[in-house]
């Protein structure tokens, strides 16, 4: 068992400026919570005052039902894994994976055989002898994590860890790491600024901005109910593409102008999503956000039926970028780049004009002040 | 091609000659000519009369005045370099926190390195007199430091020690500043204490430096002069007679500049010696 829980956890660095503010949080036995979000966000500076590693200046940690404010680190039972790995440069590998064990005086044979379990677990065994100086990152990276699970702490907390290697490493860390979350059955807290990593390890994700706590859910949540245009623009790749707009009521059905009501280029809206356009923005400016991937072309909209609820919009593409799976458009808009994500039978050209379409179902609208997505509700994620 | 290579092997050694002139001058002459003038005796004007060989040694040997300046330059080196790199170490380890007035303090401990040792024996002349010395009247004892036989050296060395603290902390501060600060993060949350930290992190990450930092400290100790010169001039009773003063007591006040000569090369050898034996262990025992 192991619950973590964050209450109103504040950290000031000078007064007046919060490097973390009011920060609420559940963190349930054997989640894989992630913070992300741009750096500075205060994201690491949280996961190190629950390490114990930064004072809290205010709020309260609680780990286990215990008030761990003022307990050292060593005290919260928790490990952690640095962003540089941080192995003690002057032991082996079997000495940095001792060392947590060696102070809490475990006898010798107990700490052979727990080192050795592990190496074989991260598949080091072959490397106890060697000093951090003589490893790869990768392998650094194993030690780091075969330090912090030796002593099964209550929760890992991992700054970062993948952050340092290449592209192929990271992707096949991140799928032991997945593997290692299920075997061990801890709870993670893991800090990322990869988006990648945050979707396809957490159960949950803190987004974080400015210190701010932006929206916790879990990730396909995340991705489809956005709770501010933040959120929306943070979480997905490409990004999702974002449009000056204005809702109107026209012949008892609510519309949205992409640019104003002069553009000709409309939304219509239906059910929920009309009734809280109407509700909260009617005739006012707001920004139409739309996903890469729910953009069509004129077939793919007829087909899917949507073609007389939208008005497309014809765009000339200023790029194209085929991936093999899937090719991007590239189009300008209101001074802005945007994208389309295509099938890679779509043979459009730089240069050629093409009509585009939204998915009425898909598009979300945010307030142009607060930035709050208008369609956030608990009903909708029900 | 062939004439090109040859041209290209011969210059670089152009450009040591200034720098290999230097060295010939104040370096390699007079090292060469103290080891001849070690098999000479000499006039008062320290001129090779008659050649003895090897005969200044073998005096040197069988001199018990020779003998107790060994042991004394032993006592001392190991008072001034133990000591020096004790102080050093322990300023530099305070001094590797952040905290209000760090400057302060940090040129506090520099300081002695910029103190002349021939100024910082005359303050501690005075600080270590009989009855006016702050030093006994602090204590509230009456003892004549410097003109005890058994309290001499003592004094000598510990002055020593502090003057050469200045520049071991600032070694040994450079050297805290290349650790790595996440490790000890990182030992925090793996529970070690602030002791355990500084044994199994701190002195490993200072290994390479104090290596460096021993060797110069233990050169230096055996050249001490000044200080020497002014509190004591080798007494009481050659209580404080280091090689380096027996050698200028020789040279200058009994003008045998081949006695003189034969300790310098008996000193040199002692000092190369130590140094060998150190890097050989410095292999083994500094880990990186």
């Amino acid at each position: 068992m192991s619950e973590i829980i964050l209450r109103n956890v504040c950290k000031e660095f000078e007064k007046g400026s919060f490097a973390v503010k009011d920060f609420n949080l559940d963190i349930r036995d054997r989640e894989f919570i992630i913070f992300v979000g741009p750096s500075g966000c205060g994201k690491s500076t949280t996961l190190r005052m629950i390490a114990g590693l930064e004072d809290i200046s205010d709020g309260e940690l609680w780990i286990d039902g215990e008030l761990c404010n003022y307990y050292e680190p060593k005290d919260r039972g928790l490990s952690m894994v640095f962003q540089n790995y941080a192995l003690y440069p002057n032991m082996t590998v079997y000495g940095n994976l001792a060392y947590a064990l060696k102070i809490r005086k475990v006898p010798k044979k107990d700490i052979d055989e727990r080192v050795h379990k592990v190496a074989r677990t991260l598949e080091i065994e072959h490397l106890l002898d060697r000093k951090p100086a003589a490893l790869s990152g990768g392998q650094k990276q194993r030690v780091a994590i075969g330090s912090a699970i030796i002593r099964k702490p209550k929760a890992f907390l991992m700054d970062e860890p993948l952050s340092n290697l290449d592209a192929k490493l990271r992707a096949q860390m991140r799928i032991e790491l997945a593997k290692l979350h299920k075997e061990l059955e801890t709870t993670i807290i893991y800090v990322t600024h990869d988006q990648t990593e945050a979707m396809t390890l957490g159960t949950r994700i803190v987004v974080m901005k400015d210190g701010i706590v932006q929206q916790v859910e879990a990730p396909i949540e995340l991705y489809n109910n956005p709770a501010n245009l933040f959120v929306a623009g943070f979480i997905g790749s490409p990004a999702m593409n974002f449009f000056q707009a204005e809702v109107a009521e026209e012949a008892g059905e609510i519309v949205v102008y992409i640019g104003d009501r002069n553009s000709g280029r409309k939304v219509k809206l239906n059910g929920y999503r009309a009734e809280m356009a109407k509700l909260k923005a009617l005739n006012r400016k707001v920004t139409l956000g739309i996903r890469p991937e729910d953009i069509y072309t004129e077939e793919e909209a007829a087909e899917k039926g949507f073609e007389n609820a939208t008005e497309g919009m014809t765009e000339i593409i200023t790029a194209r970028e085929l991936l093999g799976a899937e090719v991007f458009l590239y189009f300008d808009e209101q001074g802005r780049s945007h994208t389309a994500r295509m099938k890679p039978e779509n043979k459009t050209r730089t240069g050629e004009a093409v009509r585009l379409y939204f998915d009425p179902e898909r598009i979300h609208l945010f307030d142009s002040d607060t930035e709050e997505n208008l369609f956030y509700a608990e009903e909708v994620r029900s | 091609m062939n004439t090109h290579k040859k041209k290209l092997s011969i210059t670089p050694y152009f450009y040591l000659i200034p720098c290999m002139l230097v060295f010939a001058v104040f370096l390699f002459y007079p090292f060469f000519k103290t080891i001849f003038l070690s098999l000479f005796l000499t006039d008062k004007m320290g001129q090779a009369k008659i050649f003895v060989g090897l005969q200044n040694y073998m005096d040197l040997l069988a001199s018990e005045s020779f003998r107790n300046s060994l042991k004394v330059t032993l006592i001392f080196v190991v008072i001034v370099v133990v000591g020096g790199m004790l102080l050093g170490l322990i300023a530099a380890v305070l001094c590797n926190k952040a905290f209000p007035g760090i400057r302060f303090f940090s040129t506090s401990y520099a300081l002695p390195m910029a103190i002349a040792s021939s100024s910082a024996a005359m303050v501690f002349q005075i600080m270590l007199h009989p009855t006016v010395g702050i030093v006994n009247k602090l204590l509230g004892l009456d003892i004549n430091w410097l003109n005890d036989p058994d309290t001499a050296l003592y004094c000598v060395a510990i002055l020593t020690a502090w003057l050469n603290s200045g520049i071991n902390f600032l070694y040994f501060s450079a050297g805290l500043g290349n650790i790595d600060e996440t490790i000890y993060e990182r030992a925090s949350v793996d529970g070690a204490s602030s002791v355990q930290k500084f044994f199994s992190l701190t002195l490993p990450g200072l290994s390479p430096i104090m290596f460096y930092t021993l060797v110069v400290n233990i050169i230096q100790a055996f050249q001490s002069f000044g200080q020497i010169k002014i509190l004591t001039e080798g007494g009481p009773d050659e209580a404080t007679n280091v090689i380096v003063y027996s050698i200028y007591r020789d040279a200058f006040f009994n003008y045998r500049f081949g006695s003189a000569a034969a300790q310098s090369v008996v000193l040199f050898i002692i000092i190369m010696l130590i140094t060998l034996v150190m890097f050989r262990i410095e292999k083994k025992g500094v880990s990186y």
